[in-house]
């Protein structure tokens, strides 16, 4: 059984007064599998944030099928709501008057949870996501990294299979994003499926064994995140550093086996070889080592220049 | 006991939220300003008979202000907020949650009673006697139970409006009138009379008179079914309600409005 089997799932939100009809997901299918941490990747408005909230049953969907765990999210909201931990990213969603425990002991209580099990649960997860210090303090008095920490928590008070993590580490500081990854793959370890919504290109490559990019509400590529470049057509290429020879990248450029030698975003002097056929990567390795360019390596390109490609040209439009 | 422990959850969320925001009782700093006017009325106007309705009166008016005020904030604060939609995420039935909420500050409201009963005393030297202290305790538990109920079912529709507080102001003194709180209902028109039957602070309003007051309690057993039974029956209006209007909020994509 899947973790999460969304078929064909279309959400349109219906015109208004001042807005027209918006087709937020068109005809979308996801997998998750259980244990699997599974990214869900696309731009702002893609249609990421429909799609969790429609799997956690905050929303329903306008045609499709949804089952979590076996459980349709029309009809067996309740036994899903029991199965699942949701956790919206930014800094909504608490009582921020009131304390971390008490947030969690509230939260808590809304399944079914009491006492000292409730107690001692939110106690464990306090010191698990390092708010044990802060316990008793109001949350509004929290930093941004603290509040997603504790979100983390709620969704977790309840020790759910499966785990909805909408962009968790959106605004938090590299550290604090750093450590909040460290727990997603705890997480993981133990037995957990989580879909990890995010625009993090890195922290879905270092989290997620599987992606689903999203653009426009619909799926542009779905795959396993070793080999999602190969979906873009782009064979293995080389890495290089090479600075101030530009005789040698024309020299390269020049080669029959290269298709392409490009300047990589990672930094200045750093290049990217695609030879014209998978063959063609022996030849470069050589033709480098011949030239004492020792610092080249195998590679495909990364998630991130995946997303670029597929989804890049569109600037800062919408 | 699932329900219990839903109910349970709002009276101690509320109740250390209130702690954090103590404004949330300023009903208790007007109350007594409202007992001035009506002891004044009552003491000095020649109506000495009805020192102990003028007496309770800003007690109830207090109690349903209170819980009005609840009503009306606790759910469009947690849709904006980002809380509803949460909320939606979870098991637990919303209304009883919000009952929860209700309650803890309806109780804290029958303070307002012994505030206005210190006024009678120290303020005009009037001590009301307490005829039926056990029938005075119940009527308060009915008044606050009642209250909460009613409440819970106007929280429910305030979650759709953009203009609640209009809403709320509006739902004060219609309520006062129709509940005998204010003039007794004696004294106001007869079309009035079926109108007041409805509204469970009428009944409320004579069972307390009359534990105050009476010798013996005349019907005092209907005015706790009636009372009960108009707040049970807007829980449950509220239940059903909350459960459609949640429904529309999915439909809609409106739960997590702000």
């Amino acid at each position: 059984m899947l973790a999460v089997d969304v078929q064909d799932l279309t959400r349109r939100y219906a015109k208004t007064r001042r807005t027209p009809e918006v087709i937020a997901l068109d005809q979308v299918t996801v997998q998750v599998k259980q244990g699997e941490v599974h990214g869900l990747l696309g731009p702002n408005g893609a249609g990421k944030t429909t799609l969790v909230k429609i799997i956690s049953t905050v929303l329903l969907p306008t045609s499709g099928s949804v089952r979590v765990l076996g459980h349709d999210v029309a009809h067996e909201a309740r036994a899903i709501r029991e199965l699942v931990g949701v956790v919206f990213g930014g800094e909504r969603g608490l009582y921020t008057r009131v304390s971390a425990r008490r947030n969690l002991h509230f939260w808590g209580a809304l399944y079914g949870l009491r006492g000292a099990e409730l107690a001692s649960r939110s106690s464990a997860l306090l010191e698990r996501v390092g708010l044990a210090d802060h316990a008793g303090v109001p949350v509004e008095t929290f930093s941004r990294g603290m509040k997603q920490r504790l979100h983390l928590a709620r969704g977790l008070i309840h020790e759910p299979k499966v785990m909805f993590l909408d962009e968790p580490t959106s605004g938090m500081d590299p550290v604090a994003a750093l450590e909040f990854r460290g727990l997603i793959r705890e997480l993981q370890a133990e037995g957990r499926s989580i879909l990890l919504a995010t625009h993090d290109m890195a922290e879905a490559q270092s989290l997620c064994g599987s992606v689903t990019l999203i653009d426009h509400g619909k799926v542009i590529l779905s795959d396993q995140t070793a080999t999602a470049a190969r979906v873009l057509g782009v064979r293995e290429c080389v890495d290089f550093e090479l600075s101030d020879d530009e005789g040698l990248i024309a020299a390269l450029r020049g080669q029959p086996f290269v298709a392409s030698v490009e300047q990589r975003a990672a930094g200045d002097g750093q290049w990217r070889v695609v030879p014209c056929e998978s063959t063609g990567i022996r030849q470069v390795f050589g033709w480098l080592l011949e030239r004492d360019v020792l610092s080249a390596r195998r590679a495909e390109p990364s998630l991130e220049e995946v997303y670029l490609r597929l989804v890049g040209s569109r600037g800062l439009s919408l | 006991m699932r329900p219990l422990a839903e109910v349970g959850a709002g009276i101690r969320l509320q109740s250390a939220l209130v702690a954090r925001t103590p404004a949330q009782l300023l009903v208790l700093v007007t109350a007594p300003l409202f007992s001035v006017i009506f002891l004044s009325l009552a003491v000095h106007g020649g109506a000495a008979s009805r020192v102990a309705s003028a007496m309770i009166a800003p007690g109830l008016m207090s109690m349903w202000l209170i819980s009005l005020d609840v009503a009306a904030s606790v759910l469009s604060e947690d849709r904006y907020g980002g809380r509803l939609e949460l909320f939606l995420s979870t098991p637990a039935s919303l209304s009883l949650v919000v009952l929860g909420r209700i309650l803890a500050v309806s109780v804290v409201g029958m303070l307002a009673f012994a505030e206005s009963w210190l006024v009678a005393r120290v303020a005009f030297g009037v001590t009301v006697p307490v005829h039926h202290p056990a029938m005075v305790v119940l009527a308060l538990a009915v008044t606050v139970l009642a209250s909460s109920f009613t409440a819970t079912l106007l929280a429910s529709a305030f979650v759709l409006s953009r203009s609640l507080h209009v809403y709320q102001n509006a739902m004060s003194y219609p309520i006062y009138i129709l509940g005998g709180v204010v003039v007794p209902l004696s004294a106001l028109p007869g079309w009035v009379d079926p109108l007041s039957k409805v509204v469970y602070l009428s009944w409320c309003a004579e069972l307390l008179r009359n534990s105050f007051t009476a010798t013996r309690v005349p019907e005092a057993g209907l005015d706790v079914a009636m009372a009960l039974g108009l707040g049970v029956l807007a829980l449950g209006i509220a239940v059903l309600l909350t459960r459609h209007i949640l429904d529309m909020l999915r439909r809609n994509a409106t739960a997590g409005l702000g």
